[in-house]
């Protein structure tokens, strides 16, 4: 089969786009032939995609962000008939890129036992932020999708960087 | 006396705690908008309703029956399993019931890694379709 789109949005997303997207999103998915649980997988990987781009919708912009040339997006792909691809990207200030690239490289360094156990550690030791992330987004991705995130972290300029992460979904059983 | 009801939402899930009956329970989808205030007020009633508990005879029934919730809930929920726990160290007896789907593996083994990091032992109910 040819990949096709499931679902994709660009620019805005605010609290109400999100719930809307994921509304279509889960109609989408049960008119696939998958499970109904590697559907949930699906969607619980775009909620945690969206909740990062939402995380970072508010930022100010008396800064400047170079949202034009740059726009958030979100996109969900079958790849063939039980490989999905969920792909987001948003800006987000320099000042966080060196904390994003540690964690992202601390998971890429870990197995899927290894991510499991600081799943456990991060469930009783994180903080929730301001603006409500406690930290686990990505660790959760990688529990859900067992694979390593694909992401690249482009500088857009010196206050400015684009965060573009891929997460593969394939059955357990192919991973 | 404690009595607690957040109505569920579709972001958000049903919250009942009452400490007459003994019983606090969460069920739906969670992923509030602001999950700070949607569990912290969650957490105070129940930590109150633990510590009228004390002296009660019979245990005090957590029961979580989970669609869905996103990883900034998941901390709070590992709040609200650390809360009973606290408790369980203060003499009061808690039980911990963790529904899930009998199509949802990823629920039970979440269940199970909840279990594992507050070290408290569950009772799993598998819903059947």
């Amino acid at each position: 089969m040819e990949q096709s789109v499931i679902l994709e949005h660009e620019g805005e997303f605010s609290v109400g786009r999100i719930d809307a997207l994921l509304r279509e999103l889960k109609s989408r998915l049960k008119d696939l032939s998958i499970t109904r649980l590697y559907a949930k997988r699906i969607y619980s990987l775009s909620v945690e995609c969206l909740d990062n781009i939402f995380k970072h919708s508010d930022i100010d912009l008396e800064e400047h962000p170079p949202t034009e040339s740059h726009p958030a997006f979100f996109r969900v792909t079958q790849i063939d008939e039980k490989h999905f691809c969920i792909r987001s990207g948003n800006l987000t200030p320099a000042i966080n890129e060196h904390k994003l690239q540690d964690r992202l490289s601390e998971l890429e360094s870990l197995s899927i036992e290894q991510v499991n156990e600081l799943y456990k550690k991060a469930l009783s030791n994180s903080e929730i932020s301001e603006k409500g992330g406690a930290g686990l987004g990505l660790i959760v991705m990688t529990r859900i999708s067992g694979q390593k995130l694909q992401y690249n972290l482009k500088r857009v300029n010196p206050d400015w960087v684009f965060f573009d992460l891929t997460i593969h979904l394939y059955p357990k059983e192919n991973r | 006396m404690v009595t607690f009801y957040k109505k569920e939402t579709k972001t958000t899930p049903e919250i009942r705690i009452n400490s007459l009956e003994h019983c606090f329970s969460i069920e739906g989808i969670s992923r509030p908008e602001n999950v700070r205030t949607f569990y912290g007020e969650t957490l105070t009633a129940l930590q109150q309703a633990l510590t009228e508990h004390a002296d009660a005879a019979a245990p005090f029934l957590l029961s979580f029956k989970m669609d869905y919730f996103n990883s900034s809930s998941a901390k709070f929920i590992a709040d609200i399993m650390m809360v009973a726990k606290e408790a369980g160290e203060n003499g009061v007896s808690c039980k911990i019931r963790w529904y899930y789907n009998q199509e949802d593996e990823d629920m039970l083994e979440v269940g199970e890694d909840f279990s594992e990091m507050a070290g408290i032992e569950f009772q799993y109910i598998m819903i059947q379709q």
